[in-house]
């Protein structure tokens, strides 16, 4: 089985070159039981080798993929992105199986398409640090959109110690590097987790996960529930909730230390669960 | 008190609960008017209705950023929300406000009873959550 990366190429953009720095960590966990080699052109693979590709803004890519499905009939698309759905679904049709990040409902009866979280971005996650030696209590990294991530700052505002880094923009000019971001997220409790853009998934969730926060997520709809099932996350409505929580938690080690533990054993058996769902459909 | 008569239909169901025939009127109004003020403010009160609350919040936000943007208003023939609905978008933030326990801005909202300090409340908001924007394409 070989794998290439394409979101970098064929249309040079933002987030083509974010999810080639970004993504890998995470989409090669998820590929754990696979055996494949990366490969750095196309003109490696013949007519019927399976091949992964992963690849983001495909609808801007039209023509590249025209002319690549002719040459290559045995495709896995792994389409990362396309938060807002904006994929022609027939698109999909031409492959094999395709792995989409965003769930959406419009994608979820098309039987060679399965869902896959966001995940994380690369960088030295650390999770070793106990939660009850953090120094954090909780911490808000990135960009204020609308009144759900304002009054997350507001609500928690005197829950001290905290540390937060307000970005004007999605990697924008004080965006903290990698290496800084997952210091501060190893050395927090809680990570407060708002909806994203349009979609109730964001990055920082699974970032979070890794790093052994114990994620406080906001949860429309119920949307955790249903993606991501049997987690043990603490979910709110509203951001005014957050002071209670964390005031009761920290006044209990115990229960605290046992959360974490059951937030990261989930975490641990769904990546699994992950992993085998794409080992069944690459089944080479 | 809206520009477009039958707004006031669905004003109405939303106030008498009835979220079905709401949402159809609103589904059925959306293609033409989405980024009208009056519109965004009756999907503000469906949200509401809906327990959404800071989405509530956004679309309120959004009315008003539209009842603020002449040249916007002008492209799309649309007029700026008059002051009876400007009221009862007051009205409804502190409502929302007070939900979120969001203090600081329902203080702001409660004393926004002229002209002058509903555009600084306007800036406050603008000021506070930067992503609120739309699309300006008619």
């Amino acid at each position: 089985m070989k794998l290439f990366w394409n979101s970098q190429n064929n249309n040079k953009s933002f987030w083509g070159e974010y999810h080639y720095k970004n993504s890998k960590n995470w989409i090669f966990d998820l590929l754990n039981e696979i055996k494949f080699s990366e490969i750095k052109n196309l003109n490696e693979i013949n007519e019927f080798e399976p091949l992964i590709i992963i690849d983001s803004e495909v609808q801007k890519k039209v023509n590249f993929y025209k002319d690549f499905l002719k040459k290559c009939k045995n495709i896995y698309l792994i389409h990362l992105g396309d938060e807002g759905g904006k994929i022609d679904k027939s698109f999909y049709l031409s492959f094999k199986h395709v792995f989409r990040t965003f769930y959406l409902n419009s994608f979820s009866k098309i039987n060679n398409v399965t869902s896959i979280p966001i995940g994380y971005k690369t960088g030295p996650i650390n999770s070793d640090t106990e939660i009850n030696n953090r120094k954090y209590n909780w911490n808000f990294l990135g960009t204020i959109h609308g009144a759900s991530r304002h009054d997350l700052i507001y609500q928690s505002r005197n829950i001290e110690p905290h540390y937060v880094n307000i970005t004007k923009k999605f990697g924008g000019q004080n965006s903290l590097s990698a290496t800084e971001y997952y210091k501060i997220m190893s050395d927090t409790k809680f990570a407060l987790i708002p909806h994203g853009y349009y979609h109730p998934e964001t990055y920082r969730l699974y970032e979070a996960l890794e790093s052994g926060c114990i994620p406080i997520i906001e949860n429309p709809h119920n949307f955790f529930d249903t993606f991501l099932p049997k987690n043990p996350m603490i979910k709110i409505k509203l951001w005014r909730e957050v002071n209670k929580i964390i005031n009761e938690l920290n006044d209990d080690k115990t229960k605290i230390l046992n959360l974490s533990a059951s937030i990261q054993k989930w975490w641990n058996d769904h990546k699994l669960i992950i992993r085998k769902k794409i080992k069944e459909k690459i089944n080479v | 008190m809206f520009n477009i008569k039958e707004f006031e239909i669905i004003y109405n169901f939303i106030k008498e609960n009835n979220k079905t025939e709401a949402n159809q009127l609103l589904i059925s109004f959306r293609a033409k008017f989405a980024l009208h003020p009056d519109y965004l403010f009756l999907m503000s009160e469906y949200l509401f209705l809906e327990d959404r609350i800071y989405q509530a919040i956004d679309t309120l936000h959004t009315s008003l950023l539209i009842d603020y943007d002449d040249m916007f208003l002008l492209k799309n023939n649309f007029e700026k929300s008059n002051i009876k609905l400007i009221d009862k978008k007051f009205e409804l933030f502190r409502k929302l406000f007070k939900i979120t326990n969001n203090l600081e801005l329902l203080k702001d909202a409660e004393d926004s009873n002229n002209e002058q300090k509903r555009l600084f409340f306007f800036n406050k908001l603008q000021e506070l959550m930067p992503g609120i924007g739309f699309n300006k394409k008619p």
